[in-house]
């Protein structure tokens, strides 16, 4: 386990100054947003190299830095070629096909685009369905963790600095405190990352030396991977399609063409950053061999306590700095997305009276710092965090993914019945198929899931938790089909009855 | 001769560090505008800066009373 002994006074200045920084551009921004466009999409007038660096930092959180690195370092590369690089076709999609039709339209939040098509009662379900994604559990727990492991501190304790410092200043100035400070925090953690690797390279003798120490199916672009379990973590980017805090970016852009821009670009960093995540892990996995990290190293920690063990004082520090950056930008933007599901999605369209402004912006607070302790709550009541994440992500994808394609991608009948028993249908299929899953099933600990065998004529069958989209997907759509035989085509109330 | 992988080590720690340096500096360029909320847009969408902002306009407050021009 890493400890005190990697860490030096310079590296706590460092760590200090940077969360000292964030309060500070989080209190500034606080003086310059004055209504709710303003807090929640920035006025609709980020540019590209800002929605750059907030995509890029809020989609990649502490579950990529050491998830990914954490399967590279059982593994090998397969976690690049097998597990991150196909979601990136999927993000391609979202690029070209997404960023015209959602900028152009004006929404405000994901939600309200099935407001807008399939009536209230749709949006209510979609707000719930966003915040319960939105909840930043894993997160908060990673940087427990990190702080337990690192500072020696009580991870809770850790979680509740760090992420306060998140949650103070996303309270403070919305979208544009959560960009500004996602732009440093996306510098920090890409230019650290791109020092600590090739430094660590040449501390254990690059891959060559590697090559002698670690199994050479490490070496394997697919390892021995099922297909079917590449196909559902190539599905695990399908969730992009759907996630609220990519929508919030698009709908911020100053136009559509800087929001697919951005995402292009984003994708050249997560490219790399994939990369360097993966042979971090890999190259940790040969310190151990040869005798240079602990024997009986984590994989989780494998890739934290290589690149400390690599980088000279300062450097340790500000690559703690970005591990920091990875969490809050994660933290702060999604507290923001599910503060905005309360306020916006929930509260105004339940409220019994016309909800100003000044009113949006003070239930948006209040629902970040709801969401968060929620999160936060959440954090430390399971014990399979990663588990939690993947249902989080399944959930919003079998519920609201196939209502809102057809309602941005098909011109022909969609009744508000259909909205909702497609959501229903995929909401019941997929807690009943983790329910199966985990009750017949065994909990690997290799892969941190339960899969289910089972034998049929003979022939033996696996089902992983992470196929659940395969089952729920057709389920919702089906659901949508045999609802939209019921009514007609919402009608949106005249201006003046629009709350 | 260097190892394949390091290699592509090498050229993807080039590239995140190299991509992440430019996109800051093209975001310090908009950097003003962003902090005194002057901006105004091309016909292309682009945002420019304006060099006669007044400070204490709203953040993300268009310069003109134009609305963005790329909307249909």
């Amino acid at each position: 386990m890493l400890t005190h002994p990697f860490l030096y006074w310079i590296d706590y200045v460092v760590l200090g100054v940077y969360l000292l920084g964030m309060l500070a551009i989080g209190y500034y921004i606080k003086l310059k947003v004055p209504n709710f466009e303003e807090f929640l999409v920035a006025g609709r007038s980020m540019t590209t190299p800002i929605l750059v660096c907030t995509l890029a930092s809020t989609y990649y959180g502490l579950d990529v830095l050491f998830g990914t690195s954490e399967m590279s370092f059982n593994n090998g590369v397969v976690a690049f070629f097998g597990y991150s690089q196909l979601s990136l076709a999927v993000y391609f999609f979202a690029a070209f096909a997404l960023s015209e039709r959602l900028r152009d339209a004006k929404f405000t939040s994901l939600p309200e685009i099935l407001e807008r098509h399939y009536g209230r009662a749709a949006g209510l379900l979609g707000g719930c369905a966003s915040l319960f994604y939105s909840l930043p559990a894993l997160a908060l727990f990673g940087l427990g963790r990190m702080c337990q492991v690192v500072f020696g501190f009580d991870a809770r304790l850790g979680a509740l600095i760090t992420g306060g410092v998140a949650l103070l200043y996303t309270l403070w100035g919305g979208l544009w405190a959560v960009a500004i400070t996602d732009t440093i925090q996306f510098v920090l953690m890409c230019v650290t990352l791109a020092i600590a690797i090739p430094l660590l390279m040449q501390n254990f003798g690059g891959f060559e030396a590697a090559a002698a120490s670690i199994p050479a199916g490490h070496f394997a672009w697919f390892g021995d991977m099922p297909i079917w379990l590449v196909l559902a973590y190539t599905a695990t980017g399908v969730s992009i399609l759907v996630d609220p805090g990519f929508y919030q970016r698009v709908f911020a852009a100053s136009s559509a063409r800087q929001a697919r821009n951005a995402m292009l670009l984003s994708m050249l960093i997560w490219f790399s950053y994939d990369w360097l995540v993966v042979a971090g892990g890999m190259l940790a996995a040969a310190g151990v061999d040869i005798g240079v990290l602990p024997a009986n190293l984590h994989p989780n920690d494998a890739l934290l306590t290589a690149v400390m063990y690599a980088l000279p004082a300062g450097l340790g520090g500000l690559f703690l700095a970005g591990v920091l950056a990875t969490a809050m930008s994660t933290i702060d933007s999604y507290s923001l997305v599910a503060g905005a599901n309360l306020s916006y999605d929930i509260y105004r369209p339940l409220a019994t009276h016309r909800v100003s402004d000044s009113e949006l912006v003070r239930m948006t607070k209040l629902g970040i710092i709801l969401s968060w302790t929620l999160g936060y709550m959440l954090a430390y009541v399971f014990d399979k965090l990663m588990a939690l994440w993947v249902f989080q992500a399944t959930a919003l994808t079998s519920t609201v993914l196939v209502p809102i394609f057809i309602c941005l991608f098909w011109k022909g009948k969609k009744t508000p019945a259909a909205c909702i028993v497609s959501y229903v249908a995929g909401l019941i299929s997929v807690v009943a198929f983790y329910l199966v899953v985990a009750y017949y099933g065994e909990s690997n600990e290799t892969y941190g899931t339960y899969i289910w065998t089972f034998s049929v004529g003979g022939a033996e069958f696996e089902i992983w938790q992470e196929y659940s989209l395969f089952f729920t997907f057709p389920i919702s759509v089906i659901g949508f089909l045999i609802g939209n035989c019921i009514g007609e085509n919402y009608v949106p109330p005249a201006p003046e009855e629009v709350r | 001769m260097m190892n394949g992988w390091d290699l592509f080590t090498w050229l993807n720690a080039a590239v995140l560090a190299g991509a992440a340096v430019v996109i800051f500096s093209f975001f310090l360029r908009d950097a003003r505008g962003i902090l005194i909320g002057q901006q105004s847009t091309d016909e292309d969408g682009q945002i420019d800066v304006l060099t006669d902002a007044e400070p204490g306009v709203p953040l993300g407050v268009p310069a003109t009373s134009a609305e963005i021009s790329d909307q249909p």
